[in-house]
Formats: structure tokens, sequence, C-alpha cells
């Protein structure tokens, strides 16, 4: 198996960052998620 | 005696959770490949690669299939295509000697004299060939109509810097253009099944299934596996996933690494198409039934929450129906307990469903972008009204919480009892659509019925069609999706 110069680099930072968004997305999501279970419980 | 019963009962609505809870313990691990990813063990490297197409009857697809692939962003010469000709009847030979003579030296050319014995046959002449001669590092396996985005490739062999990967597959896109209502659920449950699911596999540490459109094995784990593809089930490509890594080497998926392809247009086609998965599955799930729930025999496979995620995934209708039984029986058992149940029930079906449509959302913006409507009545808008009945404590309803008594044969009575019972219902009018559509019902109609009763149940009425099958031993035979040359590349 044999390297080739590329943009091997960045292709991985972008996938990595990719990543990185999704984890934070669910981070946003699992709040939102939490928060109107909190205000359903409270309210009803 | 009651109690007995109304224990029963209990456990089977707790049954009825067991996929929605595993599904969203799956879901909640998906964000943890940010963090726990294979990237840091990735080089840049550049094997040399053979692309495996197995083909019969796809004249429509394979030239566009072997465009794509000859231009996609890799070294030149380090890659190659082989297509397996399974003694196709229709102009195909014609369509192969036009490409070898635009790309020669990079296309070949293998015909069959004999077809029709299914893809793994088709793979495994094609194998032979390749692992007799020196030149192929890897090999790639994958569908005659599949399109390679130009860097796909590049990102699936960064991983084969680590010595322990074996098999690396790509995300595969429902790509028909124009897309039509059913592309477009298929779109969308290729981000939850797919980009989501396998995320979350690749944390757990074990993969059940590498995408038969786009399955790139090392040369080595070929070679390990016993340089053939089994041929015992429909599920080859699950059955090669799981050898791959009981050989001890590593499947992932890389989500980044994108493919796409042509799903069924039609609810008989979907259902032709996953009866084979599902009895695939179900045949694995014999074929290795030595390992699961058995974490000393093997710690990916025999792991408990694998096992529990396969068995709720494989068998989802069995749970839903047993769920349904268990709140229709609460109700004549001790009604005042099955509000409370339906509302347990139905309000984690929500909740799960919520987290993982937006999540799926976010997952993959551009297919969201164009089958937010699919995602969001995923389920069917009769079973978003349930869970909306759920959440709301039944009031628009029952009013004011008139929940009604057994005994009496009201429509009041019976629109309960089908709210109750919704799981399996919507199961088996799921298939009824399905026997619309094989009927000749006008699309139009089969679109608003899907939208009304929902895919997700479409796909579980299809699950019990395949168990249905199996316990019946009906004719296991290769029935093979047509595909016309829909799909597109984005642009």
């Amino acid at each position: 198996m044999t390297g080739a110069g590329n943009d091997f680099q960045r292709l991985l930072a972008q996938d990595i960052g990719k990543e990185k968004r999704i984890f934070w997305s669910e981070i946003a999501v699992g709040a939102v998620i939490a928060f109107l279970a909190f205000v359903y419980v409270i309210a009803w | 005696m009651t109690d007995v019963l109304i224990g029963l009962c209990l456990v089977c609505v707790l049954l009825g959770m067991v996929p929605t809870l595993t599904t969203f313990a799956q879901f909640l691990a998906v964000g943890l490949h940010g963090v726990r990813n294979h990237y840091p063990k990735c080089r840049d490297i550049t094997p040399r690669v053979a692309f495996l197409l197995p083909a019969w009857n796809e004249a429509d697809v394979l030239g566009s299939s072997i465009d794509s692939l000859m231009s996609i962003d890799y070294p030149a010469g380090q890659w190659r295509i082989i297509v397996v000709d399974d003694a196709s009847t229709d102009h195909t030979p014609d369509v192969m000697r036009a490409k070898m003579a635009q790309y020669p030296g990079s296309v070949f050319h293998l015909r069959r004299d004999k077809g029709g014995q299914g893809k793994a046959h088709t793979l495994n002449h094609g194998i032979k060939t390749i692992l007799t001669e020196d030149w192929a590092e890897g090999v790639m396996i994958m569908d005659a109509d599949v399109l390679f985005e130009p860097t796909t490739l590049r990102r699936m062999v960064r991983h084969f810097a680590d010595p322990e990967v074996g098999g690396v597959t790509a995300y595969v896109k429902e790509g028909s253009q124009p897309p039509s209502l059913l592309s477009r659920f298929i779109a969308f449950e290729y981000i939850t099944a797919q980009a989501a699911a396998r995320r979350a596999q690749n944390v757990m540490g074990g993969l059940p299934c590498m995408a038969g459109g786009a399955q790139l094995h090392s040369r080595e784990n070929l070679v390990a596996i016993g340089g053939t593809i089994d041929t015992s089930t429909l599920a080859e490509d699950t059955y090669t996933t799981i050898k791959t890594q009981l050989a001890g080497r590593r499947a992932l998926f890389d989500a980044n690494a994108v493919v796409w392809a042509e799903e069924p247009d039609s609810v008989v086609a979907l259902w032709k198409q996953r009866m084979r998965w599902g009895r695939g599955n179900l045949q694995i799930t014999g074929a290795f039934r030595r390992l699961w729930f058995r974490p000393d025999r093997n710690p990916i496979f025999g792991d408990i929450a694998f096992g529990f995620l396969w068995f709720s995934i494989a068998f989802m209708p069995l749970f839903m129906i047993v769920g349904s039984v268990g709140l229709v029986g609460l109700f004549y058992a001790w009604p005042p307990w099955a509000p409370t149940a339906f509302v347990a029930l139905w309000s984690v079906t929500f909740a799960s469903y919520l987290f993982q449509t937006l999540f799926s959302f976010a997952i993959d913006p551009a297919t969201a972008r164009r089958c937010w409507f699919e995602g969001i009545v995923f389920p069917g808008l009769l079973s978003l009204g349930v869970m909306m009945l759920a959440v709301l404590g039944l009031k628009p309803f029952a009013e004011a919480a008139a929940w009604p008594q057994p005994g009496s044969w009201s429509w009041h009575d019976i629109a309960v009892q089908v709210v109750l019972g919704w799981s399996a219902i919507s199961t088996f009018l799921a298939w009824a659509v399905y026997r619309l559509d094989k009927a000749g019902a006008p699309k139009a109609v089969r679109d608003v019925l899907l939208v009304l009763v929902g895919y997700g149940p479409l796909l579980c009425a299809i699950s019990l069609g395949a168990m249905i099958a199996q316990i019946r031993n009906a004719d296991l035979k290769w029935d093979k999706t047509i595909k016309s040359g829909k799909a597109r590349l984005p642009t």
C-alpha cells in the first residue's frame, strides 16, 4: 500500500469536524426534549 | 387468577416498550461517535482496489455506475472494475464491450454461463478470479447500480492503515431522481438505520452489517474468512460482516463516505426487497444462535446490549403486537390501569420519536431538507394522533377523562380498544396498503394511505411477513430488485 500526496488532511479535518458537530447537535436536541418533558410534567 | 392476568398484561406492555427503548438507547450513543471514532488511526494510504460488480440484466444502470467509478478521486492505475455478468439476457454484454473499449485496462468483464443463483454465487465467481492474482489489496463488493462520490473510496481505504480493520462500509443514500414519496421515506429511513445506527454501532465496537452496496474488504480479511461469500442465507452482507469480526478484525462504518443507490419505487417492490432482508436476518439469527447473549463466547455479538438491539429490531412486530395485547388485556382485566399503561407506552414512544426525528435531521441536514415531511410522518399520521392522545392525557378523546368501562359495545368503547391496540392494528393496515398496491391501486391513493398508516408500520408488517414465511418454510429465492437507472449523483 502506498501513500499519495493529496488533500487527505483536509478531508479528515472536515469529517472529524462533522462528527463533533453531530455530538453537539445531540446535546442540543437532548436538552430541548428534556426541557419540553420538564415543562410537560410540571404543567400537567 | 386476575392478579396473574394483570401481571401478564403489564409484562406485555413493558415488552411493547423494548424496541422503543433499545433504539432510543442506540440513538443516545450516536453523538459519542464525535469523541470516540476511528479517525485518529487513519492514514493517507491508497491501496489497489478491485471494484466487484455483480450484474444480472443491469444494462440500464451499469454504464453510469462504471462512469461514476472511473471519475473517482484516486491515483491512476490504483483501481479497476470487474463486472461479473450473471448470464444476463439483456444487452449487458454490449454495454460491457463499450465500457472496456472506453476504459482499456481498467474495466473487466467476467461472464457466468449459468446464472440466477443469487448475488453471493455471482460475487464468489469474481472473488475467486481476484484472489488468484496478486494485484488487488482491497476488494469493494457493491451493487451494479451504486454511484460513488469522488472521495468515497479515499475515505474508506484510510481506515486500512489500522491492521485491525478488515472491512469498511459506506453510507448508502437513496438517490432516485425525481424522488417519490416512497423514495423520500427510504431516504429518511437510511438516516436512522445507517447514518445514526451504524455510528452508534461503531461506538459499541461491533457492526452487524456492512451494506452490500458498498462493502470494502482488505485482501487479508477476505482470505481470513475463507475467500468466499456464504451462500446459505439471503443476507450475505450481514453474514460476511459477522464472519469478519469473528475472525478477529474490525468492521467499520464511515458515514462521511457516501454512495448513492436507487431504491424501490413501489410498495410491492419494497416488500419483496425487505422480505429478502428480513428472512436473511432471521437466517442469521439462527446461524449464529450460539453467540447471542453469551458474552463469554464473543464479546461483540454475545454482548447483552447488542443482543437486545438485534432481537428488538429483528422481532419488532412481535413486541408491538404483544404490547397491544397487553393494553387491551388490561382494559378488561383491570380497567383503571389501562389508561396509565397506555399513556406510559405511547408517551415514551412519542419522546423517542421526537428525539430521533429531530436528531436525524441534525445528523444529515442535506437529506433532511428534501425529506423532512416523510421524517415527521414516518410513524404515520394516525399513529401520531394516538401519541397525541397519550401525551394530552386522552382528554380530547374521552372528554374530560371519562375513560369508558368495558362491558358495553358502544362506538366509544370500540374506538378506545382500537386506540389501545393501535400498534398491532397499524401493522395490519400497512399490510393492507401493500395488498392495495399489489392490486394496482392508483399511486396517489397508495401515497395518501402510506402517509396515514406510516412507513414505520409498513416495515413492521414486512418483518412480520418475513417471520411467517420463515415459519412456513416458504420457498427461498433470490428476488432481485429491478433498477431503472434513476439514481443520480448530487450536483
